[in-house]
């Protein structure tokens, strides 16, 4: 989930960047904001890039109304202004306010820690509490439903999937694919004709037994040894596990280059143009004439 | 336990004993228990008595009873009391061996399986074909006293266990057997359900020192006889410490006495330096957790007895047991004895006090004050460094200060402590050095840090203080001969020396000559090529140079320096320079030479590997070649360091480093490797369903067999040790499994069940030795389950990696560190001893940024230090691996050799700027961590190669 939207937002950030020039954004205050926040258009108007702060202050009042997007605009642009004026204490608390309002907890942080790289005072611990989720009940049920389809035991691992709140853990810690996935997997087991027993009677021989040969007398997900690490690496997050063998971590997905917390690629990583300040003819303009 | 009171009166019927094993058994004492005569016991017979004992009970009729596992466990416990030596002794003069004196222990030697040992393996104590072997009979002598040691089966004695393993190099399979039989012979058969008294007593823990007795307690006539014995013992004991530290305080005294100007003053929660007269001797009060100041001390001259120290640490080991808190006084006098006078030390004794020390804190760990008193103690020599006054350090006060600082890093390091004795001794050492990075681990690493820490109190002591004379001494000590450590660390003196406030040369003249005529200037020291660059250096005085120069030509007998070489108190930086071409001359530095030899071999290897640069769909290799390059940094960094040959070494590990790392195990292969069809096993074994006799047939084949295991027979063999009828059954397949738990095949099987596990202390212990992780037993709560879990996913995880394409990067992990270190400090490491990478690259940024602070404002637009602070920690804030985190601090540590480079070299801040410019670009750019790691550790080289000029 988290590397869907990211890959939503790098096509945001890449037209916003490629039209850079023109008026950009969402520029249409949501339904109802113009109610809630009186003259918001005039006052939209009237904002100017020597007084940064009447951005800011705007942000907050469109962000307490709902109006996601605008405050959104309004934020990166007080923090571009602020990193050209050098007001830090002004460009970290618009960071924090964008914080406020990603979507995922990787860009939380990500923007927190930008916050951090402007002013000291900013540092995540106060942050982070609010922002990053705790190894709950939930999460450690979603793992046993790893273990239950490796093992075969579809039914409890349908049953556990049916519970309050581990769906949605899941889908909170590794994705919202695993889920189809893990699905699909409870469905295929027990056995269908060994019921899980791993050993069907021999008629050939007229006693003992073999091996079942549709599960091979193992039953559960067939997995290979990227498999299992993959299943064993989702597993890992949700218990809120962290390998301490680099290889592990590797394997597990940990490879991804880190984004370096740079301040100024926060408005386009957020889809804004931070060259358009002014608010002309309901869009954010380059030009600031009437 | 067998005892002379064993039959009460009015008890009827024979004792356990006496049914069990007959009358002359239960006559009294261990010796009596076991069989044994007192004068002929050592440890194979010991050993051996056991186990005929064992299998007498085993033959008996009642074997099955709680009363025949009652006796296994008194003869468990006598035989554990009679391997060590000083108790055996002790115990054979009371039960009829006047004036018995425990036997020097012979050391097992783990490499001589075969060759013929004191006491095992010979003669009648032949191992038996199929039987254990040498080492492992060791291992299980001193698996049973880890096991009596620390109550049973419990974290710290299987850490205690894998710890005596793997430093005999056994693997897990001959831990495992040996544990195995252990266990086999604590309950050799099935047993009637329910636990045995005899299994909850060996799990017990011992009483918490200064716990008050409880209900569940034996009264006094229960308590074991030998066990009272034993205490009485300890009485005798106790009056033989406090009669030999008497003679210790004694003799230490006389020799004060004759030595009245170096007169031991013993002081606690006093100043020493100011408050107590050096004439006034003290003895020693109660230990208190609050001491201000360290003990003080014998005088430095008055050096105490090497032996002595080991004696006394030993013995304070022996008596803890049995008086944990006279034996913690009595290691608290013997670590301050040692403190002050561990430098005269030869390095092979100084180990063994070393060794002597962390074995009693090891033992400690079971009496939480004792042990917290004990780490007070071991940290008493930082308490001047630590306080709030900030004055110098008094001369008596630099050893102790050295030394603590090198035993603290050597107990946050230590696998043989407990993770509160580690946290202790971290934190005593951070409030003396909050900045310290984890990776000063080690007594020498500890110790160098503590004599910069020392360093940094001297700079400014009068010339009749000897505290700079002690410093050297210290220095010399962890050198241990090794001629580039010394260098370092005296010319790191000297930079803090020659860079005084205004009107402050006078007041350090002193530490500058002593430091200046403490080095070696001879050809080939790295100390000539430290003055030239000195000579260069603004943030160096002329003053206070003049006062090295001065001493150099007056009073050393470096070559090429006589009388005539003099600088001016106020010489300009051209007549510096001027000086610095003569002494170029007279050393005939200005020549190319090996310098410029090494210069050419770096910048070749770095020019080669710029070249290389590996596909970006190949992470392995991107890693490899960082790592290579890692290896390069250091090199540059010890060819300023002037360690020539260390830097050549650096250079050839990076080109033995393959480009390349095979993968071990195709990523689509199945989780066994063993040949032959998997499942059969299993088959057999459902077929013998009711039969248990074939079932325990089958499990003792499979467990002979050994070796690897398919995923099939491990989940039948695992389902059958978690839950299966009848027990004898399900115990036997437990004993099996613990012979296959290196298996990832195993451990995916029990991972399988440990979500519906039904709780069973068996299971956990196997879990426990499975994943070398500490399981809760709590039965209020799940906890058991979730941390089986997580221990289980991480273990099976780890192993799978290490078989995997990435397997490789593990490997190369200490070549990261090593280079880091080395770069950082110039101080070789033991094998592992390199800590986490991200540590090694913290402590190098830190020297650079100290380096940089001197050399004054940078050249570079946008660069300062309080900036790479910020977004190394905004950096590190972001990191959720340790990977990551290795990255944050690799990049500050690259931006601040930027800002060094720009500092000291005027003109090259675009050149400075171009690489940090392309550096953003390739990480934006990068697919993969492994490239931003290299790309970072490329920048590093590029830095280094503008600040040598070495790029043109």
């Amino acid at each position: 989930m988290n590397r869907a939207r990211a890959g939503m937002l790098m096509v945001i950030v890449v037209g916003a960047v490629s039209a850079a020039g023109q008026p950009v954004g969402e520029s249409e205050p949501a339904p109802g904001l113009g109610d809630s926040i009186p003259r918001l258009d005039a006052r939209l108007s009237a904002l100017h890039p020597s007084r940064p702060h009447e951005y800011f202050e705007l942000g907050e009042e469109v962000d307490a109304e709902g109006g996601i997007r605008l405050a959104t605009e309004l934020y990166a642009l007080t923090l571009s202004m602020a990193l050209d004026t050098g007001d830090a204490p002004l460009g970290a608390g618009a960071c924090v306010a964008l914080a406020g309002l990603a979507e995922t907890d990787r860009e939380r942080r990500w923007l927190a820690a930008v916050a951090r790289t402007i002013d000291e005072r900013f540092s995540l611990p106060a942050l982070s509490a609010a922002v990053t989720p705790r190894v709950d009940e939930a999460a450690a049920r979603g793992a046993d439903v790893f273990t239950f389809v490796r093992a075969g035991d579809g039914y409890e691992a349908r049953r556990l999937l049916a519970e309050p709140g581990v769906r949605d853990a899941i889908a909170r810690v590794v994705g919202d694919e695993w889920l189809g996935r893990l699905g699909e997997q409870a469905d295929a087991w027990p056995c269908a004709e060994c019921r899980n027993r791993r050993f069907i009677p021999d008629r050939d021989a007229r006693a003992g037994e073999r091996l079942c040969p549709v599960c091979g007398a193992n039953p559960g997900e067939p997995l290979d040894r990227a498999g299992l690490i993959a299943h064993l690496s989702a597993e890992a997050a949700l218990l809120g596990v962290e390998p301490e063998s680099w290889a592990a971590l590797l394997l597990g997905g940990a490879g991804e280059p880190m984004h370096d917390p740079d301040p100024g690629e926060v408005p386009a990583r957020v889809g804004v143009d931070p060259g358009a300040r002014y608010w002309r003819g309901g869009r954010w303009s380059r030009e600031g004439g009437p | 336990m067998s005892t002379k009171r064993e039959r009460e009166p009015g008890q009827r019927g024979p004792s356990p004993t006496e049914a069990f094993l007959g009358v002359d058994a239960a006559r009294g004492g261990p010796f009596a228990l076991l069989g044994l005569e007192p004068s002929a016991a050592d440890d194979a017979a010991i050993l051996d008595a056991r186990d005929r004992r064992m299998r007498q009970i085993d033959e008996h009729p009642l074997a099955e009873t709680p009363e025949a596992d009652e006796v296994r466990l008194s003869l468990y416990a006598s035989a554990a009391q009679l391997l060590n030596p000083s108790v055996r002794a002790r115990l054979a003069e009371s039960w009829g061996v006047p004036g018995s004196r425990p036997a020097p222990r012979p050391v097992p030697d783990p490499r001589a399986d075969s060759a013929p040992t004191r006491g095992v393996g010979t003669g009648a104590d032949a191992v038996r074909p199929g039987g254990p072997s040498t080492r492992e009979r060791l291992l299980e002598h001193d698996a049973i006293l880890a096991l009596a040691m620390f109550g049973g089966w419990n974290k710290r004695s299987l850490r205690r266990i894998a710890s005596i393993a793997h430093a005999r190099g056994m693997g897990s399979g001959e831990v495992a057997s040996t544990l195995r039989r252990i266990g086999h012979r604590r309950r050799p058969h099935q047993r009637p359900a329910g636990q045995s008294r005899a299994a909850v007593v060996a799990r017990t823990p011992p009483p918490a020192f200064g716990d008050k007795p409880n209900p569940g307690s034996p009264l006094d006539e229960q308590i074991d006889p030998a066990q009272r014995l034993l205490k009485m013992a300890a009485l005798l004991v106790v009056v033989a410490v406090v009669t030999l530290a008497s003679l210790i305080v004694g003799v230490v005294g006389l020799m004060n006495l004759a030595a009245p100007n170096e007169a031991p003053v013993i002081v606690e929660n006093e100043d020493a330096n100011a408050a107590t007269p050096p004439s006034s001797p003290r003895v020693t009060a109660p230990i208190t957790r609050n001491t201000s100041r360290p003990r003080v001390l014998p005088a430095p001259d008055a050096l105490g007895d090497p032996e002595l120290v080991i004696r006394e640490l030993d013995a304070s080991r022996r008596a803890f047991e049995l008086t944990p808190f006279e034996a913690t006084r009595r290691f608290s006098d013997a670590v301050a004895l040692f403190a002050s006078t561990w430098v005269a030390f030869d390095p092979e004794a100084r180990e063994r006090g070393i060794d002597a020390a962390e074995r009693f804190l090891e033992l400690s760990s079971s009496e939480p004050d004792a042990s917290r008193l004990a780490i007070d103690a071991v940290g008493a020599g930082l308490a001047p460094l630590s306080g709030a006054d900030r004055g110098a350090l008094g001369e008596r006060e630099v050893w102790p200060a050295v030394w603590s600082a090198g035993m603290l890093a050597r107990v946050r390091s230590s696998s043989l402590l407990s993770s509160a004795q580690r946290a202790q001794g971290d934190r005593l050492l951070r409030l003396a050095a909050p900045d310290l990075g984890a990776g000063a681990t080690g007594f020498v690493r500890g110790g160098v840090a503590g004599a910069r820490l020392a360093r940094d109190r001297l700079v400014r002591v009068p010339p009749e203080n000897q505290a700079w004379v002690r410093w050297i001494e210290s220095v010399d000590a962890l050198a241990a001969g090794e001629e580039t450590v010394r260098t370092i660390l005296l010319s790191e003196a000297l930079d803090e020396l020659l860079a005084p406030p205004a009107g402050e040369v006078e007041a350090r003249s002193a530490g500058i000559e002593r430091v200046t005529l403490a080095l070696s200037w001879r050809r080939g020291s790295g100390a000539r090529r430290w003055l030239l660059r000195t000579l260069d250096h603004p943030a160096a005085t002329s003053g206070a140079l003049s006062r090295l120069i001065g001493a150099l030509a007056s009073r050393s007998a470096a070559p090429g320096i006589d009388a005539t070489v003099s600088l001016s108190p106020n010489a300009d930086m051209r007549e510096r320079g001027a000086l610095r071409t003569r002494l170029e001359r007279a050393w005939r530095l200005d020549q190319a030479g090996e310098l410029d030899s090494l210069a050419g071999d770096l910048r070749a290897a770095m020019a080669s590997i710029f070249r290389e640069r590996p596909l970006r769909s190949d992470p392995q290799a991107q890693f490899v070649l960082g790592v290579r390059l890692a290896l390069l940094n250091a090199a540059a960094s010890l060819m300023r360091d002037a360690s020539f040959e260390a830097a050549a070494d650096a250079i050839a590990r990076a080109a033995a480093i393959e480009t390349r790392r095979p993968n071990r195990v195709s990523d689509t292969a199945p989780l066994s490797t063993r040949a032959g069809p998997d499942g059969l096993w299993a088959l057999r074994f459902d077929e013998a369903d009711s039969d248990a006799d074939e079932r325990i047939s089958l499990l003792n084949a499979l467990g002979d067999r050994g070796g690897e295991i398919g995923p099939v027979d491990a989940e039948v063999l695992v389902e059958t040790a978690v839950n299966a009828a009848p027990r004898l059954v399900e115990q036997r397949a437990r004993e099996t499994l613990r012979g296959f738990l290196d298996t990832p095949a195993v451990l995916n099987a029990l991972l399988e069940q440990v979500v519906e596990m039904p709780r069973s202390v068996d299971m956990i212990d196997i879990i426990e030795l499975a994943t070398a992780t500490p399981i809760s037993r709590d039965t209020r709560d799940g906890a058991w389950r979730a941390q089986a879990h997580r221990a289980l996913v991480a273990t099976l995880i780890g192993m799978l990696a290490h078989d995997s394409r990435w397997g490789g990067v593990d490997d190369l992990l200490h070549e990261l560190a090593d280079a880091y270190q080395l770069g950082a400090t110039a101080v070789p490491v033991s094998a592992g001893e390199s800590g986490a990478p991200a540590e090694a690259v913290r402590l190098l940024r830190m020297r650079w940024r100290r380096e940089a602070h001197r050399a004054g404002p940078a050249g570079l637009a946008g660069l300062d230090a309080d900036g790479i602070e910020r977004r190394r920690v905004a950096r590190l804030e972001l990191a959720t691996t340790p990977i990551q985190a290795f990255l944050g601090e690799q990049l500050a540590a690259c931006e601040t050799l930027a800002l060094l480079t720009s500092s000291e070299r005027a003109g090259v801040g675009p050149e400075v700027a171009g690489v940090l410019g392309t550096l953003d670009e390739r990480l934006d750019q990068a697919g993969h961590i492994a490239e931003q790691i290299a790309s970072c550790e490329e920048a590093i080289a590029r830095l280094w190669l503008i600040r040598e000029g070495l790029n043109r």
